[in-house]
């Protein structure tokens, strides 16, 4: 299952060379790019950023000064020792447990920062991350990255390994290794309205793609059927995905108003000019495209041999629909599933710009506020929420197409 | 028994198929052979009515197809296409067992079907059953697309160029194989190729077509002998005709009593095969394989000779 790169064998010309080739055998690229980012980061990029409140401009503070002299001297060891499996082509194994030592070293760092910076008893000051931070994660969160890809865990795998990290991270915040950062003091104080919101969030972006699912893919059979309708119906799908949010949230504004106003019961139902109903049904249109043009070309993308063959056979219309095109479709139709989903994640936070609720409460109040650790109580989550979905989806995807490979040798 | 009357089919008023009468005898093999675009496949497929005829009568055991639902029809009919359009999704075993779970037959009765299947097509169930088609070379693949032609019993099969993507050998094992399972099952099989050798080694009629019109529709021999036309006689080979009439007969047919130097022939040569056998050898006579103790038998050149004259 691991798969080593092939280090090519030494042309025969070359056997007695120099340390250069050696160099170059033994050195992994990535693992220089990803030192040459992490170790002028950790020496010269402010690693947090300290306010005496949470209104006043924040002064960066480095590595050394932000921790005490102990947890410096470790968070450069552990980043050294990171670094050094990555140069050297160490296995790929070993560079993926050095990345996550790297990961969770810096975010207990982070932690710790805040509880050395933060003066006893002072619930005004506020440690926020800075570049730093961000950087050497993003550097170490490389590193995973790639060797992940190395090692091509299975689908289960891969759900289990997006548990565990998950499970860690909630194990990390349980203990109260970041309960002095900013961002858990903005998430403290708003707790209730966090998880109220999340939910919210992740009722518009799943909601409004099973009722996408649930048009989209008739739709897109009567496409594929109907050729006539096929042109017109994924045009329309097309323009309707290049209006910007905004813009469809004001053309929605005045037709809700009216089925509000003229429809008994709709208002009781939550639908609104405003709000989450046209958030909700801008998702649903925005979802269309991907799901009727995959669905459309999955079901073409069927051999014209197999549903002949179906039809010869004695299938009925919808037989052949049911036991043959939609399966051998699954595969585009799951891909379909997968872009809304975490298309709708993200961009279910502009919902909150119309009071349709969801993370992008905290995104657009941090923006007024100018409070970016606000900001990033929105955007985190969001994030987080669209990686799991992708991860999945990708997991569920592969289990569920992997007895229906094409026929790859005719 | 099929009895074809007056069938056409017009596209944008122009006849693919022109006034086609045809009686096809049961449990024989009929070939339709004819150049590209001549209208066989349109034929085959109104058949089965994948395609509705313009005007027209089939009608199979004397009843018209059109009294039956096209899909109902469709089930007691077996269907085979170049490329096997075997379903890549399913296993062999789902595969085979399509149609007589549209038959709605209960679960033993598939599993004996099946297994009976794999074992007259040379599949072993335990090895098979569960692969997928892209898990099986051509050949195989072209077998259980047979084979699930042929799940339901069908009496009669309708094959559209099944061999036409196999390499010659496992061709010609491919279509020994059908006319033995023809011969143990007793259907009616209506093939179409291009291979004219196909055609003269499997079936007892064949069928020319061109420009839609059925030429002639006789057996093998006849065709040979005497062609209605000049495109007939084009089409079974000018050139070849003689060594087309030879194979269609075994060497038992001229055998006679008596010795003759060199290898001895296997006895269900055909006639073709013992003449380029002499020729090579280059003998007069050569001794055909007995079982121990029967008279010795000889096939001669100068019988093959006058066979292949013979009209
Ligand atoms: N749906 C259709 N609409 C219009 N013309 C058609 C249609 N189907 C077939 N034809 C025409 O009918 C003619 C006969 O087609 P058919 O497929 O029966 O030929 P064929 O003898 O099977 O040829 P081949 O040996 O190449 O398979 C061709 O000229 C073809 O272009
Ligand atoms: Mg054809």
């Amino acid at each position: 299952m691991i798969e080593e790169p092939d280090q090519p064998p030494a042309p025969f010309g070359k056997r007695k060379t120099g340390s250069a080739d050696l160099i170059k055998q033994k050195i992994d690229k990535l693992g220089v790019v990803i030192a040459l980012i992490a170790m002028p980061t950790l020496l010269f990029v402010p690693f947090v950023t300290f306010k005496a409140n949470r209104i006043v401009q924040g002064q960066p503070v480095w590595v050394f000064s932000a921790l005490p002299t102990w947890a410096a001297a470790c968070l450069m060891l552990v980043v050294i020792a990171v670094l050094v499996s990555a140069i050297l082509k160490a296995g790929v194994l070993v560079r993926m447990t050095a990345a996550c030592l790297g990961l969770v070293t810096v975010l207990i760092a982070i932690g710790l920062a805040a509880s050395f910076l933060t003066p006893e008893g002072n619930s005004f000051a506020r440690v926020s991350t800075a570049t730093g931070f961000w950087m050497l994660l993003f550097a170490f969160a490389m590193l995973l990255i790639d060797a992940l890809a190395r090692l091509r865990p299975r689908p289960l795998a891969r759900i289990l390994l997006l548990l565990a990290g998950l499970a860690l991270l909630g194990l990390l915040a349980r203990i109260g290794v970041w309960n002095e950062l900013s961002l858990l003091k903005e998430f403290s104080s708003r707790a209730d309205s966090f998880w109220r919101e999340g939910w919210r969030h992740l009722a518009l972006a799943v909601g409004s793609l099973v009722i996408a699912f649930a048009f989209g893919l008739p739709l897109g059979i009567l496409c594929y059927r109907v050729e006539r309708l096929r042109a017109a119906i994924l045009n329309v799908l097309n323009v309707i995905q290049t209006i910007p949010s905004i813009a469809l949230f004001g053309l929605l504004i005045a037709p809700l108003g009216w089925i509000a106003a003229n429809l008994p019961g709709a208002s009781e139902l939550g639908i609104r000019g405003i709000g989450a109903a046209p958030a909700f049904i801008a998702l649903v249109l925005y979802a269309l495209l991907p799901i009727v043009a995959n669905t459309v070309s999955g079901l073409v993308g069927v051999d014209a041999a197999v549903s002949n063959a179906a039809k010869g056979l004695g299938m009925t219309d919808g037989q052949i629909l049911r036991r043959i095109e939609l399966p051998l479709a699954m595969p585009a139709i799951l891909t379909a599933i997968r872009i809304v989903l975490v298309q709708n994640i993200g961009m279910a936070t502009i919902a909150a710009l119309i009071g349709g609720g969801g993370f992008g409460v905290f995104v657009f109040q941090g923006i007024g506020q100018t409070a970016t650790d606000l900001v990033l109580l929105g955007a985190l989550p969001t994030v987080a929420l669209a990686l799991c979905a992708a991860v999945i989806m990708d997991a569920l995807t592969e289990l569920a197409t992997r007895a229906r490979k094409e026929i790859a040798t005719a | 028994m099929i009895e074809i009357d007056e069938i056409s089919k017009l596209y944008d008023g122009r006849a693919v198929v022109d006034r086609v009468s045809m009686q096809i005898p049961a449990s024989t093999i009929t070939a339709i052979v004819g150049t590209s675009g001549s209208g066989k496949t349109t034929l085959m497929r109104m058949v089965n009515r994948l395609i509705d005829q313009t005007s027209g009568q089939i009608k199979i055991n004397g009843q018209d197809i059109t009294g039956t639902q096209p899909h109902e029809l469709r089930r007691r009919i077996g269907y085979v296409i170049q490329g096997h359009g075997l379903f890549p999704h399913q296993t062999v075993y789902d595969n085979i067992a399509t149609v007589p779970r549209l038959l709605k037959w209960d679960r033993a009765k598939i599993e004996q079907k099946v297994r009976e299947l794999l074992a007259l097509f040379q599949l072993e169930f335990d090895s098979f059953a569960r692969r997928y088609p892209h898990e099986l070379s051509g050949g195989q693949q072209q077998r259980v697309g047979v084979a699930r032609a042929l799940a339901a019993e069908p009496d009669l099969l309708l094959m559209d160029e099944p061999f036409g993507a196999l390499d010659p050998i496992i061709r010609a094992k491919a279509q020994s194989d059908l006319r033995d399972i023809q011969r143990k099952l007793g259907m009616t099989i209506l093939l179409v190729t291009h291979d004219m050798d196909e055609a003269f080694r499997l079936s007892d009629r064949i069928a020319v077509m061109n420009a839609g019109k059925l030429l002639q529709y006789a057996e093998p021999r006849t065709l040979l002998t005497h062609p209605a036309d000049s495109f007939v006689a084009e089409m079974v080979g000018q050139a070849e005709r003689a060594f087309r009439l030879l194979s269609l007969n075994g060497i038992d047919a001229i055998a006679e009593d008596g010795q003759a130097a060199g290898a001895a022939l296997p006895a269900d040569l055909t006639q073709r095969e013992a003449l380029s056998d002499l020729l090579w050898s280059g003998r007069d006579a050569a001794p055909i394989a007995q079982p121990d103790g029967n008279a010795p038998r000889r096939v001669t050149l100068s019988r093959l000779l006058a066979a292949a004259a013979e009209r």
